[in-house]
């Protein structure tokens, strides 16, 4: 390690005078096949940015959800008795004027109805509205029941035909769920499949989504309002709005590539390194296609931070070649100088983050897996583009003769002397042991603050709605309408109830069915429930002529089998094995969830709730498939972050072989993870599938900026050197690149604090702080925790070897005007 | 099944022998009599379908043995203590304190401080058994009863039927003499405020079993309705009820005097009917709407209100002869109603508690 960072190597102008013999192995054989490597380089961007024109933007519903997870293998078992009650779109058509009893509204719902009937990927059978003829009623006659569907063939838009109609509503029982109790809206509910039914292909939710708005616009004209809510309709709208995201990311770019610009004043060199990054980026998308994944719109996000890591780590190697030509050497020569400091930094930095990001493989949700996949072959790639390529095209190009002078003038080597940088005289405050408490106690008291505030860290989403979205977006205006005029929001949560066959309606399980049930209502974040008990209770009214003291469970079989003949097909079904329980919540928040599963968690394991034959199960719907993903995201939160941190300390310790320089390079990591959570909450974002990546993201981002910073300071200090001029060292060498790429990188994502997706918004203010907290960290707490971890006291042995060896005159002194470090 | 039978027999002779109140808490294998109501998130926001006046006091009763009171004409509600899960059908206040509650599953519960606390004094098991051993007393005496033939096939088979018949309506009459209807003719009375009970359903003129929806105490009569329009009338302090002219076609689910001290009925599908003879015969009135007709209570006004399944309330100022329905409906299907003391009406229905003003309703 010592051996290949060596800062103090000879300038040599003349490249006949350089040893091509001299460096690493590696060194050798990239360097001195140099056409071959560029070549090749060349012919994986050709063939991947013709496989990353074949990128698809989508999601899948059943890739976000862990496949593995018992409520999950439960709900797949039940798919078909469930009917649709998985995936699926509510769209609310309210009448703008009138009430929805209006021959004008029926027959423009009839045409919406036939239209979305034929959308691609529709769950046809079990789409429902006030048209089809799966929507029945049911009554008392004095002969007994009677029903049918609720517009029937005698239906002619007359007075009196409407009035049919409003009885039959008042008569399927389902006001609040078919139409709104006011009246001014009625209910569709599209059930989705996995699969485009039409071309067989996974069904494209941007497409549907549009398809979706037309209709929203087109029947506007017709006098109703579409309040359309639903997974496909996030994602949808979501992949239909990625053109805004990509604007953002572009400004990103153009800021991080302006202020690279303006550092350098380097055209040459800007170029070469945004190039590298690009060409990773190229890289990763092209295996995006060749893995067969698509990006969703979580995972776009993927791209954008390798290209800022790469950003980070190219600006980096143009740096290290920029100050050797500065100092007279040729570009090859200065290229190679680069490799040999640098690329162990950068390559222990990339595997970190590879590794950081592999960590998420463990968790078994396909979404997050195929992410970790294309962030790790995405980080992998820099590998290659930064570290090896970026320095072989500097070789060619060199840079420019003006920029390299510049960036050598401006600094002195000498941290003490008055013509310094004040930046660098305020960062050396920090190698001085009242400094360096007084950093180490503001961190630790910050962390312990924002450790407690992070408690509060919940999985799951946090708000009603979609969080990915404003409050004020057409999808949250639309849920808002939903919740507030229907019983059943699109957050349904089913309990499943397996019986032997001709059994779910036998007393011990309706009479069980119907305590769950009742404790369930009791919760506050319960709009309704309903299932065979209830059902049964509100048919036995109906068999006693109406009479509503007859609302209860009988115990009498006979009289519950009579009841049971009228229960619904979704209540029970044909066999009689199977009678779920459907919970319509208000929303989807994890304590809600939560809550729900506790209390049939706990209904389940009362040894008094047993009833032979009987299996109470959990969890279909969309609310029971989020908490399956929460508790999956929960479980694998605190395992992820373990690993993360595992592998980093033992990366780290590889690259140190010292355990205090693994504490020095790790402690601003806690520092950054703690505060980040402790945002997380503040800003109201709880931990799912989006933006779980961004957690692991911040120790890899974190972890560069303290290897590059830490490697280059501990090899001046194994050099002899005291802490001070070590570290002022390392910020004229690498500090002053962290300090310039967490800057660039930080206002680059800030501005997303603009973009119209809340999701983007909340992305962009986590990754600005985690860019900048990170390069505080390294600058600050890293010489900090040196100033007591690193005592000059450990290095004696070595420096003295060194000295003895002949390669120690680096000309400087040790500066003694300050206070020593303890141990020094 | 036949297994189930049994268990419910042997349950049936060990409380034979145990009909005091309080000893009733063996496991039944009925979910709703082993388990008291549990505490609810709104208890006034339930499916509540009895509703009575205690004193100051307003006191409904609805599904899973929710039983809640105001002191407040309303306003605001306190969920009671009960020992049982049943849907509760009906109350009787002998005075402000004391009174009973009747519901499904045979059961009767007590209350001695206005409705706070209640206890149960009777289940549906002690219930099929009271009226097994009266019917096979009857036989043996002969008993002069229009049930007495079918007496015993008849116990046997609300005995089969394990403890499932629910009590409809009550009466109390003093605190001592209380009587509860239900459903085939079910009739339980005690002399002692429910100490002990004894099966009355002989003591109903009905050689059939019909159902008894709701009973009242008009002028010294006490009158029953019920299933298919019958009518039974008591006129000797509860001990026998002999069936007077049927009223009507149709179910009727209640009975209510008027001013006046006639009598009006009411029931399936609009129906209502009115007696100025003390039930010897009646005559139909028609009425606004053609939804169910639920309860009816007399006003401090003299009014007669009428209550609709539909949401609908009508009121009468002529003695019950026409009437006149309210400027709206309630948004729920009303299944009760109460006048508080402030002259605020308080309905119980398929979503609780609600309030109107008689001035704003458009009514007298």
């Amino acid at each position: 390690m010592a051996g290949v960072i060596d800062s103090q190597v000879p300038v040599i102008a003349d490249i006949a005078n350089f040893d091509m013999r001299s460096g690493s192995f590696l060194e050798r054989l990239l360097f001195n096949n140099r056409p071959v490597v560029l070549l090749l380089c060349l012919v994986m961007t050709v063939f991947m940015g013709v496989e990353a024109g074949h990128v698809q933007l989508n999601a899948s519903f059943n890739k976000m959800i862990p496949a593995h997870q018992p409520f999950i293998v439960n709900y797949f078992e039940h798919y078909n008795l469930l009917q649709g009650q998985g995936n699926a779109v509510r769209i609310a058509v309210e009448a703008n004027d009138g009430t929805v009893l209006n021959a004008q509204y029926l027959s423009t719902l009839q045409k919406l109805s036939d239209e979305v009937y034929l959308l691609p990927g529709v769950d046809r059978p079990y789409m429902s509205s006030l048209w089809t003829p799966n929507t029945r009623w049911t009554t008392v006659t004095p002969e007994g029941l009677s029903g049918g569907a609720v517009i029937d063939q005698n239906y002619d838009g007359s007075k009196a035909s409407l009035a049919v109609v409003g009885q039959h509503i008042q008569e399927t029982g389902q006001i609040g769920q078919l139409v709104s109790p006011d009246f001014k809206s009625s209910m569709i509910y599209v059930p989705l499949l996995e699969k485009n039914n039409i071309t067989g292909k996974a069904l494209d939710y941007g497409d549907l989504a549009r398809q979706l708005n037309a209709l929203r616009v087109k029947y506007a004209a017709e006098g109703v309002t579409l309040h359309i809510t639903g997974f496909a309709m996030i994602v949808g709208d979501l992949i239909n709005g990625i053109n805004k995201v990509l604007d953002f990311f572009a400004l990103s770019v153009v800021i991080a590539v302006a202020m690279l610009y303006w550092y350098t004043r380097c055209v040459r060199s800007t170029l070469l390194v945004v190039c590298a990054s690009l060409v990773a980026v190229t890289w990763q998308l092209g295996f995006v296609p060749l893995l067969g994944f698509s990006l969703n719109p979580y995972s776009v996000l993927v791209p954008f931070l390798v290209f800022a890591i790469g950003m980070s780590h190219g600006a980096q190697k143009m740096n290290g070649v920029m100050q050797d030509i500065g100092r007279g050497t040729h570009p090859l020569v200065a290229a190679r100088y680069t490799f040999r400091r640098l690329f162990l930094a950068g390559f222990a930095a990339l595997t970190c983050d590879m590794l950081s990001f592999a960590v998420l493989l463990t968790i078994r949700i396909d979404a997050i897996r195929e992410l970790a996949l294309i962030a790790s072959i995405g980080v992998g790639g820099l590998i290659f583009t930064n570290l090896i390529m970026l320095p072989i095209l500097l070789s060619y190009t060199g840079v420019s003769k003006k920029a390299a002078l510049r960036n050598m003038r401006t600094d002195s080597d000498d941290p003490a002397v008055a013509d310094a940088h004040l930046i660098w005289r305020f960062l050396d405050l920090f190698t001085r042991p009242g400094y360096a408490a007084a950093a180490i106690g503001v961190a630790a008291g910050i962390a312990g603050g924002s450790w407690y505030v992070g408690r509060g860290l919940q999985i799951g989403d946090l708000s009603t709605g979609a969080p990915e979205f404003r409050p004020q977006s057409q999808y949250n205006m639309d849920s808002a309408y939903t919740t507030s005029h229907y019983v059943i929001g699109s957050d349904m949560f089913v309990i499943m109830v397996d019986t032997q066959p001709y059994q779910c309606a036998s007393y011990a399980v309706v009479s069980k069915l119907d305590d769950l049930e009742w404790r369930l209502q009791q919760l506050p974040q319960v709009l309704s429930t309903s299932s065979i008990a209830s059902e049964s209770r509100l048919i036995a009214t109906m068999l006693a002529e109406g009479s509503p003291k007859w609302y209860d469970i009988s115990s009498y079989q006979r009289s519950l089998n009579d009841d049971s003949r009228y229960v619904p097909p979704n209540l029970a079904n044909e066999s009689c094995t199977f009678a779920p329980i459907f919970v319509a919540l208000t929303d989807h928040k994890s304590k809600s969830l939560n809550q729900v599963v506790d209390l049939v968690d706990n209904f389940i394991n009362d040894p008094k709730n047993s009833v032979q034959g009987m299996k109470i199960t959990l969890a279909g719907g969309s609310a029971g498939i989020e908490a399956a993903t929460n508790m999956v995201i929960k479980a694998a939160n605190d395992q992820m972050l373990y690993l993360v941190y595992a592998s980093v300390i033992l990366f780290c310790f590889i690259t140190f072989r010292s355990w205090r320089a693994v504490l020095c390079a790790i402690l601003p990591l806690v520092f950054t993870s703690l505060v980040g959570q402790a945002l997380m909450v503040w800003l109201h974002i709880g931990i799912k599938v989006a933006t779980l990546p961004v957690i692991a993201l911040g120790v890899g981002i974190g972890v560069d900026y303290a290897l590059y910073v830490l490697s280059i300071m501990l090899k001046h200090m194994r050099d002899g050197e005291s802490l001070s001029l070590a570290y002022h060292r390392t910020l004229l060498f690498t500090g002053r690149v962290v300090l310039l790429t967490g800057f660039t990188l930080a206002a680059g994502v800030a501005t997303w604090v603009l973009a119209p997706i809340q999701f983007q918004a909340d992305m962009g203010l986590l990754l600005s702080f985690m860019f900048l907290c990170n390069m505080m960290g390294a600058l600050i707490l890293v010489p900090s925790l040196a100033c007591f971890l690193l005592p000059p006291s450990m290095f004696m042995a070595q420096a003295d070897r060194v000295a003895r060896a002949g390669k120690a005159d680096n000309g400087y002194t040790l500066q003694r005007n300050r206070p020593p470090c303890p141990g020094e | 099944m036949a297994a189930r039978v049994q268990k419910i027999g042997a349950v049936c002779i060990y409380l034979a022998g145990a009909l005091a109140p309080g000893m009733v808490r063996a496991s039944t294998d009925v979910l709703a009599l082993d388990e008291p109501a549990i505490h609810v998130l709104k208890p006034s926001g339930v499916f509540l379908d009895a509703l009575d006046n205690a004193g100051d006091r307003i006191v409904a009763g609805g599904e899973h043995g929710v039983i809640i009171y105001s002191n407040n004409d309303g306003v605001s509600w306190t969920q009671a203590s009960v020992p049982v899960d049943v849907t509760v059908t009906g109350f009787a206040f002998a005075d402000g304190q004391h009174g009973w509650a009747v519901g499904n599953s045979g059961v009767i519960l007590a209350t001695s401080d206005g409705g706070k606390d209640w206890t149960i004094q009777l289940n549906g098991f002690q219930a099929d058994q009271l009226m097994m051993q009266a019917a096979q007393q009857a036989v043996a005496d002969n008993n002069p009863s229009v049930g007495t033939p079918m007496a015993v096939d008849r116990a046997q088979h609300l005995q089969e039927r394990g403890a499932s018949t629910p009590f409809l309506c009550a009466l109390a009459l003093s605190p001592r003499d209380v009587i509860a209807f239900g459903a085939y003719r079910m009739t339980m009375r005690s002399d002692n405020g429910g100490a002990t009970w004894q099966d009355a359903s002989l003591d109903v003129g009905d050689s059939l079993s019909h159902n008894l929806y709701g009973a009242a105490v008009i002028g010294g009569d006490i009158y029953v309705v019920g299933e298919t329009g019958l009518v039974f009338r008591s006129s000797d302090s509860a001990k026998s009820f002999p069936q007077v002219a049927k009223a009507a076609n149709a179910t009727l689910f209640g009975v209510t005097g008027t001013a006046k001290g006639n009598v009006v009925a009411y029931g399936v599908a609009g129906t209502l009917v009115r007696s100025i003879d003390r039930g010897q015969s009646w005559s139909q009135i028609a009425m606004p709407g053609t939804a169910d007709l639920t309860d009816g209570i007399l006003l401090s006004s003299g009014n007669l209100l009428i209550t609709g399944a539909d949401g609908g309330v009508y009121e009468s100022a002529d003695d019950g002869m026409t009437y006149q329905a309210a400027n709206r409906h309630m948004p729920m299907a009303v299944f009760a109603v109460a006048q508080a003391a402030d002259g605020r009406l308080v309905f119980a229905g398929s979503r609780g508690i609600m309030t109107g003003n008689i001035q704003q309703l458009g009514l007298k």
